[in-house]
């Protein structure tokens, strides 16, 4: 009684004696079962607008019920969410609330979608799980922010409820996710083939790190990656990077150097390239064919949206994504 | 009891404690230390997360290790 057994739910894949505790720091071996010990309880709720996962491509200035529980699959050194994904659940402040109860706060506060966010949403994939089966059934889409660092068997499982996932493209080489994240890459790129083989409409953020992986070559081979692999129409958020958690030796990204990303990720061929942490046009939406404006923003907030129909009201290119119906 | 005998129980008694002490830092890292792990892990276990109302909710994916280190088999 009480083996060993094998997490096989994220590419870590931690073997537990008995009452051991994984690396994600939520899951236990009690007497040779596994456990989750966050199901329902989660330690933040809130209502975001949805460009602040960010989705821009997602029903525009949709409220998204956004939940999560404390840990995480990975250890990034400029996680913006240590507090809560470095943290083991009984160290924490938690709140009970069930799948169907999230449901239902999602429909009085009149929330197009369900997010599973804030720390790596695998941790809780159980709960997450459950959730996104009555999401759909109230025809609430299930969005996820992730560093899709997930198993490919778990990952197609949950893929058919998922509508869509913004994936943490962190960094485009192994040593990378190595030294700074305490991960592979390789799991990561697998894991946005697999979401993009089963439909899921996917968005990529890359946190633009001076030093670590700003240089515009290595960013112009991800996105080749990405134009290649998950097609043109996916759309890249840029983010800048302020000092935090255990980078905080470094500077904020230059905004040159982020428009100098933006640059290297057009040349590949992404139609649309976003700039995040930064009040700029390139939170815009532009017609990829005619150029014209199509959705403005500021910060969060959407000021005007002009596709409809899912096309350029100009041009009548159709813009990929979700959008409603008009 | 004479002291012939007092001094062959004292000598044994030595010699017991010493054996016992070199067997203890040759292998008692090996031997005694994941007991002890898995002791406070239970413990841990039963006075503290036990404790916070934290959910047991049986997780999906996982499997059996065999002492080999070869899985048994997929449980869900």
């Amino acid at each position: 009684m009480g083996g060993i057994i094998r997490c096989t739910l994220c590419p870590t894949e931690c073997e537990l004696d008995n009452f051991q505790v994984g690396g994600c720091r939520v899951r236990i071996n009690r007497d040779g079962t596994l456990y989750s010990l966050v199901y329902a309880r989660p330690c933040a709720v809130h209502i975001d607008p949805i460009e602040k996962k960010p989705f821009f491509h997602v029903l525009p200035s949709a409220r998204a019920f956004s939940i999560s529980t404390v840990g995480c699959v990975l250890g990034c050194k400029f996680c913006q969410n240590w507090q809560i994904s470095q943290a083991s659940p009984e160290t924490a402040e938690f709140r009970t609330l069930e799948p169907d109860e999230v449901v239902r706060n999602a429909i009085v506060y009149k929330c197009e979608t369900v997010t599973y966010t804030y720390t790596e949403p695998t941790v809780f994939y159980e709960y997450m799980y459950d959730t996104a089966v009555l999401a759909r059934r109230f025809n609430i889409l299930n969005t996820v922010h992730t560093c899709g660092y997930i198993n490919e068997r778990p990952l197609r499982e949950l893929a058919g409820l998922l509508d869509a996932a913004d994936v943490d493209l962190k960094a485009f080489n192994e040593d990378f996710y190595g030294r700074i994240c305490g991960g592979r890459l390789k799991p990561v790129l697998d894991a946005i083939v697999t979401l993009t083989e089963e439909g899921v409409w996917v968005e990529i953020t890359n946190l633009v790190i001076p030093t670590l992986n700003d240089d515009p070559r290595e960013i112009y081979d991800m996105c080749r990656w990405i134009y290649e692999n998950a097609g043109p129409d996916t759309p890249l958020h840029l983010s800048r990077f302020f000092p935090y958690y255990k980078l905080k030796n470094l500077p904020p990204t230059p905004v040159e150097t982020l428009l100098s990303a933006k640059k290297a990720a057009m040349d590949a061929g992404l139609r649309y390239v976003y700039i995040g942490n930064v009040r700029s046009e390139g939170s815009n939406t532009l017609c990829p064919s005619c150029g014209k404006l199509l959705i403005e923003r500021a910060g969060y907030h959407v000021l005007q949206n002009l596709v409809k129909n899912s096309r350029c009201p100009y041009c009548h290119t159709r813009i990929e994504g979700i959008w409603r119906k008009t | 009891m004479n002291d012939a005998r007092k001094a062959g129980i004292l000598v044994g008694g030595a010699t017991a404690i010493i054996a016992l002490t070199l067997i203890f830092n040759l292998a008692g890292e090996s031997l005694v230390s994941p007991l002890i792990k898995r002791l406070e892990r239970k413990m841990y276990f039963e006075r503290v997360i036990s404790k916070k109302g934290l959910s047991l909710h049986k997780a999906r994916f996982w499997e059996e290790v065999k002492e080999d280190g070869e899985a048994l088999e997929l449980v869900k």
